[in-house]
């Protein structure tokens, strides 16, 4: 399997961009049944969701996976081209201010009412603290001037459904293992301990967060608004890890989830911006990977599902049949079986293991070994989710995903990052 | 001229040579007293009495060769090694004419060397010329007398 | 070995053999030295690789930075130089990776396959990039551009058609002065790319919007253019929505898509170097071992070749010198003579096995002139003995005519002298005394006829008894006391003969006469009134010879003559009767029988003759038997 394979079953950030003009093609059945063309990410856009989706509403469901910009830069230039968008939340501003998505109806979400805090409040209990960046609910709902805010409306930007927490991850049998929310820290990413073996992701809007909250975690600087940083902070941080980089602190940055596994099997890195499975493959193959929960708290992402401002008719019904399904329980389970949390998660149990739901929701040991959505083994038993319970590590969310207004800057500087 | 008696001494064993010699001494000179010696013992014997002084010096020695027991070379030699008896004359007379009895008689310094002749009258010629020719010689104790 | 070839090849085949060593050794360090230079210019051509690889690794890393400096001045300049030059570019490394990708080893071309991908995925990233930018130059240059100014004459419009009342006019003029300010916002966006100004941008159009809206509100002449100028509004607005959107993509791109490939490029192009460098270094390193090992190698092989070359060499150089120096021996022995000088082995039939035929040769000669020499020295020998017993014969025969002459003389001067006398006796009348002397002249001449008797029995001797065989001594003494007895008995002699006497081999005549002449000498000397005269006979046996003894027990001869004794007509005492020769015969027939005779005595003691007869050879013993078995026996007594 060569690295081209890799980066097109990549369902992480953009690298395959090389068909981004033109959409794998996926043999249509043309029928009398509506179909509904589904733009997004390989981290939902599965095999086995639209099989099941299709045996379970009759409609013809296509799936169009891509990598993160690709897809961006496809809904927000042609909202034509589909029905249904599933990406992240840090995407939505993007999308609202291109005018590609339109309001969802709420009186149409049949599981609304069990849609949990955490996208409508930004958080999951009244004691927990409000991530910085846009959390879900400050652009969720369609306000009537037409922009974005938390208040509370008949319309929403998008549908709250997939999401969960990253930190970073690292290997264990060479850096001495950390205590949760203790002693692990973001700073570790700038630890001179691990010169020249830190891997950063390749995605501005997300690395950024990783190399700010490290560098303040490192008290090398601090941030007025983390979520929403001036050109002068962007300046001096870009400052430091630029001159780290220069140092040859970074290995480099990886660009898609099999890139990050193999810098830390091959021990390239040791300590690396992560997303969890890439972690889970890790552990498959015996390197004793750590999902760390940094004591600042976890960088959050919420993902969206959308529909296109041309979505009209026959098919925004189905879409709207298809987005009440992603509630409906199965969905839930299923994505939960590889580490994601869905928003209303009591619904989903019913279709999950009492361990499972122990395990992946409670923070509990597994009680028994638990497989995987490939039917493969994934969880041993006495295994127990590092972080916790979904609330406890929804209660330590430091910041989420967010495309500020300076992203034009901080890609210019990210190019400075990378090459330097 | 007066004649003394002179001592001859005569060794030759053989009788009839010596009867021969005998003869022609007596008639040509009865003043010579012969002293016969048989053989080269006897003569031997002689010739250490003379030099122990229990015999005069002979005047003249007429000496044979062929002699048994010492033969007349041996008894030359003897006495022309004593200091007295060399002033004897010794005259060898032989029938030999052998160049060695000539030759080894003059090295033992013989006086003179004769062959008997073989003659009815040379016998005596010869030996009447040997006497002659020794009258004068007088050695000195024959003198002293 | 060097036996080995000397009893397997010839000569010629040695010399050629050790050449061909020389050759073969030579040859072999040509050839080892070939290996190792050829494995040297291996290792070489394996330098110039990497030192072509290193060279597109340095190609790599500057062209990386200038495709990446052109892609940004592409993107932020919008030059189309910069955009071919990156084509360029691009075209010129992947030709190049390209070559090196043909021969290069597994590791190298991994890593050149790698930054080829990431350099592929760079390029078509950028040709997304392009699309991009033309696509948003596109909207903005031509879209927003024409929307903007369809907006803005469909406001004209509306300023002219409309009422001039006040209240739509003083709501149309900001309007414009709202798009010119969008307008200016998403340039100075397009400019500065801050998002701010879209901010600004789209908040001014919806202020636009809302005028728009609250003019339509009420019912109005121009409704449709405003309608229109709405619809061209959200064109317009989307236009620059898209181009904001275009220039977000392709600032994404190169900035994170395209910028991480090209850290991967260089990271790899680093990664490459340091592998190169490494194996640069074991290469070095290999080569310098390599070499030393060759030239150890080259120097050991080279050693250990020159020691078997000088080893065989030697081998055959003493193969050949040593049958040669030992032959050469061989014939210095021979050309001193020797007969028996060893001629060495050898088997091959070669010029050194005719060296040594020669040798065999010169051998036999000298065998044969050994053996002529030993004969002619035996010769030489015999003559030298003849000669002297020739002159031995000539002495005795001159003693013997000396003694001859002096005594057939004697009874001639004798007879003569008396004959003299007689005449002078006559003369003087003395007739009596005359015949009387005439006696002794008949005496004389009966001597001398007497004599010559004797002397002609002594002449016989060995000359005319020349018969001989073996003689039994008891037998014969037996024989002479017998024919003697008479005589003995008469003088009181006794007569003692030892038994067990030998027998010998001679002529018995003789024998008798010798123990006859010395019977007659004992009974004629040995006075001894005593004990009475005796003679004692007897025999002592040697090795190869009896001795004889007659002992007798008379006066004894003094030790001066015991030579003399038994010299022809010696005669001791003159007194008794007697020739002289007696003893003489007895010495004579002594040696014609090969033994001697001899006396021992001192004056007073008595006198020992001593016979000595060599013990008759086996050969001699059977010539006796034989002539007696035949009955021819010869006594010529």
């Amino acid at each position: 399997m060569n690295r081209r394979t890799f980066l097109l079953q990549s369902g992480a950030i953009a690298t395959a961009t090389i068909s981004s003009l033109s959409f794998p093609s996926i043999v249509k059945a043309y029928n009398k049944k509506p179909t509904i063309r589904v733009l997004g990410t390989h981290v939902t856009l599965q095999e086995a969701i639209r099989q099941q989706a299709q045996k379970e509403l009759g409609i013809n469901v296509e799936f169009y996976p891509g990598g993160d910009a690709e897809v961006l830069l496809k809904a927000s230039t042609d909202p034509g081209s589909f029905d249904i968008y599933e990406q992240w939340s840090d995407s939505i501003r993007i999308l609202w201010m291109a005018n590609a998505i339109q309001p969802i109806d709420i009186k149409k979400l049949r599981y609304w009412h069990e849609i949990n805090g955490l996208s409508k409040a930004g958080r999951l209990t009244d004691q927990a603290p409000v991530g910085m960046g846009d959390a879900p609910h400050k652009i969720l709902y369609y306000q009537p001037d037409g922009s974005l805010g938390s208040t509370a409306s008949n319309h929403i930007s998008f549908l709250p459904y997939v999401h969960n927490t990253d930190s970073y991850g690292y290997n264990a049998a060479i850096v001495p293992k950390g205590i949760p929310y203790e002693t692990e820290s973001w700073g570790w990413l700038l630890d001179e301990r691990y010169h020249g073996k830190v891997a950063i992701v390749n995605a501005p809007t997300i690395g950024i967060f990783d190399l700010a909250l490290a560098a303040q975690a490192q008290g090398l600087m601090t941030f007025k608004d983390m979520g929403n940083m001036s050109r002068a902070e962007i300046d001096a941080l870009f400052e430091i890890v630029i001159a780290k980089k220069r140092q040859g602190h970074f290995r480099g940055v990886w660009t898609s989830v099999p890139h990050s596994v193999e810098l830390m099997a091959s021990g390239q890195v040791v300590v690396a911006s992560m997303f969890s499975p890439a972690v889970s493959k890790l552990n498959g193959m015996g390197i004793p990977c750590i999902y760390a929960a940094p004591k600042e708290g976890y960088r959050a992402w919420q993902g969206v599902m959308c529909l296109s401002r041309e979505l009209h008719g026959e098919r925004l019904e189905a879409a709207y049949v298809f987005m009440n399904w992603w509630l409906s329980g199965w969905p839930g389970a299923f994505i939960a079986r590889q580490g994601y949390y869905i928003s209303n998660p009591q619904r989903s149990k019913a279709f999950m293991s009492k361990s499972e739901w122990d395990y992946w929701y409670d923070g509990k040991p597994a009680a028994e070994s638990l497989k995987g959505t490939d039917g493969r083994i994934s969880v041993q038993e006495g295994e127990v989710r590092t972080g916790g319970s979904y609330t406890k590590r929804f209660e330590n969310v430091a910041i989420w995903n967010t495309v500020m207004d300076t992203y034009e800057y901080t890609l210019m500087k990210w190019n400075e990052f990378v090459l330097a | 001229m007066t004649h003394h008696q002179r001592d001859l001494l005569l060794i030759e064993d053989s009788d009839e040579h010596a009867e021969l010699a005998l003869f022609y001494i007596s008639e040509y000179r009865k003043d010579i007293h012969v002293i016969r010696l048989a053989d080269g013992g006897a003569a031997m014997r002689y010739i250490e009495s003379i030099r122990h002084l229990k015999a005069p010096i002979p005047w003249l020695c007429l000496l044979d060769l062929q002699l048994p027991k010492y033969d007349g070379h041996e008894i030359l030699s003897v006495i022309k090694s004593d200091s007295l008896l060399v002033k004897m004359p010794v005259v060898v007379f032989t029938t030999s004419a052998a160049k060695k009895d000539i030759r080894r008689a003059m090295n033992n310094h013989a006086n003179s060397f004769i062959t008997k002749p073989m003659g009815a009258d040379r016998y005596g010629s010869a030996i009447q010329s040997i006497l002659d020719y020794w009258e004068f010689n007088m050695h000195p104790s024959v003198l002293a007398e | 070995m060097i036996q080995y070839f000397i009893n397997h090849f010839q000569l010629r085949y040695r010399i050629y053999a050790s050449y061909m060593a020389a050759g073969i050794v030579i040859f072999a360090i040509i050839m080892m030295t070939y290996v190792v230079f050829n494995k040297v210019a291996g290792h070489f051509q394996d330098f110039i690789t990497f030192s072509n690889q290193s060279q597109i690794d340095l190609l790599l890393t500057a062209q990386v930075a200038d495709i990446h400096r052109q892609t940004l001045i592409y993107t932020y300049e919008g030059h189309q130089s910069a955009a071919d030059q990156v084509t360029s570019i691009y075209g010129n490394l992947i030709q190049q990776i390209d070559q090196n990708l043909q021969h290069s080893q597994p590791e190298i071309k991994r890593i050149l396959t790698t930054i080829k991908q990431h350099l592929v995925n760079y390029h078509a990233t950028f040709l997304q990039v392009k699309q991009q930018r033309d696509l948003q130059q596109k909207l903005i240059n031509v879209e927003f551009r024409d929307n903007a100014t369809a907006v803005e004459r469909l406001i004209n419009q509306l300023i002219l058609q409309s009422d001039p009342s006040v209240a739509t006019q003083l709501e149309l003029k900001p309007i414009l002065s709202s798009l010119l300010l969008v307008e200016k916002n998403v340039f100075r966006y397009l400019d500065s790319l801050d998002a701010s100004y879209i901010i600004t941008a789209k908040n001014s159009l919806s202020s636009v919007f809302g005028s728009l809206s609250a003019i339509n509100v009420q019912e109005n002449p121009v409704r449709s253019i405003v309608d229109q100028a709405i619809y061209k509004l959200h064109l317009y607005e989307q236009s620059f929505t898209q181009g904001v959107q275009r220039t977000r993509g392709y600032l994404y791109l190169i900035n994170v898509v395209m910028a991480a490939e090209a850290y991967e490029i260089h990271y790899q192009s680093k990664k490459f170097s340091t592998l190169i460098t490494e194996q640069m270094r074991k290469k070095e390193q290999a080569i310098h071992a390599g070499m030393r090992e060759a030239l150890y190698l080259l120097l050991l092989f080279g050693a250990c070749l020159l020691m078997i070359l000088i080893t065989f060499t030697y081998g055959i150089g003493k193969s050949i010198a040593m049958p040669i120096t030992q032959l050469t021996e061989t014939f210095r022995e021979l050309t001193q003579g020797s007969s028996n000088a060893h001629i060495p082995e050898y088997p091959v039939s070669d010029e050194i096995s005719e060296l040594a035929h020669a040798a065999a040769a010169f051998r036999d000669k000298n065998t044969q002139t050994e053996r002529l020499l030993e004969e002619s020295m035996q010769l030489t020998q015999q003559l030298e003995k003849n000669k002297a017993e020739l002159e031995r014969s000539n002495d005795e025969l001159e003693q013997f005519v000396y003694t001859v002459s002096h005594d057939l003389k004697s009874p001639l001067v004798t007879s003569m002298g008396f004959i003299g006398i007689i005449r002078k006796l006559a003369d003087q009348g003395q007739y009596e005394q005359a015949i009387e002397k005439l006696d002794k002249v008949t005496l004389s001449i009966e001597r001398m006829g007497q004599l010559i008797t004797d002397l002609l029995e002594l002449s016989r001797i060995g000359r005319i008894d020349l018969d001989k065989k073996m003689i039994d001594l008891n037998n014969l003494l037996e024989q002479l006391t017998s024919s003697h007895s008479e005589q003995m008995r008469r003088v009181g002699f006794h007569w003692v003969i030892k038994p067990d006497l030998p027998s010998i081999y001679g002529n018995e005549s003789r024998i008798r006469q010798l123990f006859e002449n010395i019977l007659s000498n004992a009974i004629k000397y040995t006075h001894n009134p005593e004990q009475g005269s005796k003679l004692e006979i007897g025999a002592i046996s040697h090795e190869d010879h009896w001795l004889i003894y007659c002992q007798d027990n008379g006066p004894g001869i003094e030790s001066a003559f015991h030579q003399k004794i038994f010299g022809l007509f010696y005669r001791l005492d003159t007194k008794q009767e007697g020739s002289g020769v007696g003893l003489a015969i007895a010495k004579k027939v002594m040696k014609f029988h090969g033994g001697d005779i001899w006396v021992e005595s001192s004056s007073g003691a008595g006198a020992t003759f001593w016979l000595k007869f060599p013990v008759p050879s086996e050969e001699m013993e059977r010539v006796e038997h034989d002539t007696s078995s035949t009955g021819f026996i010869t006594d010529r007594r």
